[in-house]
């Protein structure tokens, strides 16, 4: 919202990637307890904000046209696989330092990159759009952010605490958690390539169900995973649980905007991820520290679940209003047919050509 | 001449996708960096993970 009615969403983009990058120079040169807590929260405020705001321009600048976006944000996992490959490779100091460091100056890079990008149309100050408040009116709209939040709820689980479940595991080291991290996102590439094949047609509305339960299947298995390989094994499912699952995601929200509140929507789609997100990060420590990392797998395992019920309920509804609008359309063709009928036997029996 | 309009416009367009995606490479590189080993690093650091739970919770915020 401060994107489309106040800064401009390159703008702003600029400017939290900039404090992102000091942010993560903080994190990279100190390690007292203060300097820690006040830069992560720095680089948390700034970071999340990236991802909407960078898809809402990507969607300005590409069009509607979800294959356009899915052959722009490939370069992103490509980038996320090549970090994490080159740190499982040479080794990572315990405390990241050298991570922090290197993300400082991909931080800088992207910025100097957003530079390049055109900014949309000037902001408006007008009052809230009306077209988002009749997209929050829409029960199709409200299921998929309670869908997705849901989704996160077990997502996020993964995205914080997979790390220090798979320490708990006989031989597993830092290198080699990026490394899975790494097989994931590189399989997520190799998708992420047929993901707009996907998006189209009828195929697209069972993505978001077929990638919910697999996120359900994916959470059970690292819960129940004894050995570091039977861990790994399951990380390509990471192409499904977040590359399509996110494209997907992101068509949904961006099929029926339009350009002056793309970013607005962009991030209520993020406030939704972000809730379940925070939910399952604090919720998440608890339960990790009390009961183990294989219950915190099994209850994300829960959540897809309940994603999968929300998607599958707003699919339904969709479905219906079709339905009803397909039958509307064929009684209003049936009724100005038989006006027609009549109108040509009028004028049949009075003798007239029609 | 309009077809050399259509050319620059084009290779304007073409920039501007490239250094979207530049943007999008980096910014995720960056993050493939510290993402995986985040938490492991907090640890290092001296967290419980209930308290940088409350870390972590900033993210999405």
């Amino acid at each position: 919202m401060l994107a489309d009615r106040w800064f401009g969403t390159i703008k702003l983009l600029r400017i939290n990637t900039a404090i992102a990058a000091m942010a993560m120079l903080v994190l990279a040169s100190s390690r007292s307890i203060v300097a820690t807590v006040a830069a992560f929260s720095v680089w948390a405020f700034t970071s999340s904000s990236l991802t909407p705001l960078a898809d809402a321009g990507a969607y300005r600048l590409l069009g509607p046209s979800s294959s356009g976006f899915a052959y722009v944000r490939v370069f992103g996992s490509i980038g996320f696989a090549l970090s994490a490959l080159a740190l499982s490779a040479f080794g990572v100091d315990p405390e990241l330092r050298v991570p922090f460091a290197i993300a400082a100056a991909s931080y800088v890079g992207s910025s100097l990159a957003a530079g390049k990008l055109p900014e949309g149309p000037p902001p408006t100050r007008a009052p809230l759009a009306a077209s988002v408040r009749l997209l929050a009116r829409r029960a199709d709209a409200l299921l998929l952010w309670l869908g997705s939040a849901f989704y996160y709820l077990g997502h996020g689980a993964f995205d914080a605490y997979f790390g220090p479940f798979a320490r708990t595991l006989p031989g597993v080291r830092a290198e080699t958690v990026s490394f899975g991290w790494a097989v994931g996102v590189t399989s997520e590439v190799i998708v992420l390539w047929f993901v707009p094949r996907l998006l189209v047609g009828r195929l697209r509305r069972g993505v978001l169900i077929g990638a919910a339960a697999v996120a359900a299947l994916r959470w059970w298995l690292i819960a129940e995973a004894q050995t570091p390989l039977s861990l790994w094994l399951q990380q390509p499912l990471h192409a499904i649980t977040f590359g399509v699952w996110y494209l997907a995601f992101i068509h949904e929200n961006q099929a029926r905007t339009d350009d002056s509140i793309r970013a607005t929507v962009q991030g209520v789609a993020a406030a939704c991820m972000g809730l379940g997100m925070i939910s399952a990060t604090l919720l998440g420590g608890y339960v990790l520290e009390a009961l183990g990392g294989r219950v915190l797998f099994r209850l994300a395992s829960g959540a897809a679940l309940l994603a999968l019920t929300c998607y599958a309920l707003r699919q339904w509804l969709i479905g219906r209003g079709e339905r009803r609008s397909a039958r509307e359309q064929s009684v209003d063709a049936g009724g100005s047919s038989a006006r027609e009928r009549g109108n040509n036997n009028a004028l049949a029996s009075s003798g007239a050509q029609p | 001449m309009t077809g050399s309009l259509q050319l620059a416009a084009h290779g304007e367009q073409s920039r501007r996708v490239n250094a979207l995606r530049l943007y999008y490479f980096a910014y995720y590189g960056g993050l493939g960096a510290v993402m995986p080993l985040l938490a492991l690093a907090m640890q290092a650091r001296g967290f419980r993970p209930s308290q940088y739970a409350w870390l972590m919770a900033l993210i999405p915020l």
